[in-house]
């Protein structure tokens, strides 16, 4: 469903992914770990385009997405249009929640549907209502941001990608700004929607949620994937030694 | 008690209260909204915007409000814009005012969190939508405690338009004190009046601020 082909991005002279090749398949749930600073973060917000990349491609569905060749073989950055719309397909959590503070639950969940995909203003408003009440938000719909807990923000922050009906989520470490009693709520929902098979791609630290959710992860090391395979296979045969001492501390 | 109302200008001074009042709205409304339009151009034109915005600003901050009006007031006619004095006056306040409130504005800017933006872009919204539904209602709502005391400012800049003929609170003072011979109470009139004003601005922007309900 999602293939990347040798991606590449520095930041100035630093180079922090350093040719990434990964595919994705429908209803896969995949799980990216590493150090801090490895890189995972960049390659998920990569993906969503909210950071260029200087090489390598990312496609959806056979189709490139971000960037694509002009008439002198060229590649060229799409069209801020063709860019918003690709970036319907899939929705973003983050570790800050990142919720408009100035809008409630509701209105931050149906503002997409509503202003990017055009959606009829009470075909958003019923689209809202329900993702918020799938994560267990019936009762929130109209508090503010402010006058919730982080983990209530952060199933916000989950219904909001999810009213988007988009065909993957990208969930970058969304229990980490979380206090250790508040994970457990944020953690349900994403088991939750494991069972309806949606393509999920999650940055973590916790390895017992990439274990218990995930179809495969990827040990991601120097901007490079180190290691690739089942949760039993990463996690308990660890082949390479950098992932062993990664995975000792 | 007629005589009382007679002898003190009392009429005359609620009038000139009441022009105050209008410039200063006048004044405010127009700054406000030239602000916002520097404002705009400097998220939008980038570098280029930016650097003219800012010099913009710098002129019109270094300079005293005096010098716009008098500009304005007997410049326009010279080039065929002829206006009465007091849409003269409140333009050149509209002109300096755009400069403070556009700092105003640009300061709250930078409070808002940077991370909401690639929120906002991951759900796909256009830069005119960014713009429009996340920065514009943020920025109003963090301005308001400096454009409270902006708009005090504004009020009092008025006074100046008295120099350009305008009939204000300032002019009626003078106007007072020459016709009467009193010194102290034709301008302790104005001065109450003007706290009237500011005070009633003051409660303004504080009933709006406790109106936002999601700080």
């Amino acid at each position: 469903m999602i293939e990347i082909t040798g991606l590449k991005k520095r930041f100035g002279q630093q180079e922090i992914l350093k040719g990434i090749d990964l595919t994705i398949e429908e209803g896969e749930v995949i799980a990216l770990i590493g150090r801090s600073g490895c890189g995972k973060s960049t390659l998920l917000r990569c993906i969503n385009f909210l950071e260029e990349y200087h090489a390598g491609t990312i496609s959806m569905d056979g189709v490139e997405l971000w960037y694509r060749c002009d008439k002198n073989g060229n590649r060229v950055r799409r069209s801020t249009a063709e860019i918003a719309a690709c970036r319907q397909l899939m929705g973003v959590v983050f570790q800050q929640f990142n919720l408009f503070p100035h809008m409630t639950a509701l209105q931050n969940v149906c503002l997409g549907p509503r202003y990017s995909q055009k959606v009829k203003p009470d075909l958003a408003e019923s689209i809202g209502r329900k993702v918020l009440t799938d994560v267990g938000l019936a009762e929130k719909v109209d508090a503010y941001p402010n006058y919730l807990s982080g983990g209530q923000q952060q199933r916000v922050a989950i219904a909001r990608a999810l009213a988007m009906r988009a065909k993957v989520l990208l969930l970058d470490e969304i229990t980490s700004a979380l206090d250790p009693q508040l994970v457990g709520e944020v953690e349900d929902v994403i088991r939750n929607l494991t069972h309806e098979g949606i393509t999920m791609i999650l940055v973590t630290h916790s390895m017992s949620l990439a274990r218990e959710v995930s179809h495969r992860i990827a040990f991601i090391d120097d901007g490079l994937i180190c290691e690739i395979g089942t949760p039993e296979q990463v996690l308990d045969r660890p082949s390479s030694p950098k992932l062993n001492e990664f995975l000792s501390i | 008690m007629t005589d009382w109302i007679g002898k003190y200008y009392l009429i005359e001074y609620i009038q000139a209260c009441g022009w105050a009042a209008v410039l200063a709205v006048a004044a405010t409304l127009g700054g406000v909204v030239w602000a916002g339009a520097l404002f705009f151009f400097t998220t939008v034109f980038g570098r280029i915007g930016r650097v003219a915005v800012a010099a913009y600003v710098q002129i019109f901050r270094n300079t005293p409000v005096l010098l716009p009006i008098y500009l304005v007031y007997f410049g326009f006619p010279m080039i065929g814009i002829v206006w009465p004095a007091a849409v003269c006056g409140c333009f050149a306040i509209t002109l300096q005012q755009g400069a403070y409130v556009s700092e105003i504005f640009r300061g709250s800017y930078k409070s808002i969190d940077r991370n909401l933006y690639d929120a906002a872009q991951s759900i796909g919204l256009s830069g005119w939508q960014i713009f429009s539904k996340i920065t514009v209602p943020q920025v109003i709502v963090y301005s308001l405690p400096s454009l409270g005391s902006q708009v005090v400012l504004i009020l009092k800049d008025t006074s100046l338009l008295s120099a350009i003929t305008v009939a204000e609170l300032m002019m009626q003072a003078k106007r007072t004190q020459e016709a009467t011979g009193a010194i102290y109470w034709p301008f302790l009139m104005a001065a109450a009046m003007y706290l009237f004003l500011t005070l009633f601005i003051d409660y303004f922007f504080a009933r709006a601020q406790k109106a936002v309900r999601w700080r």
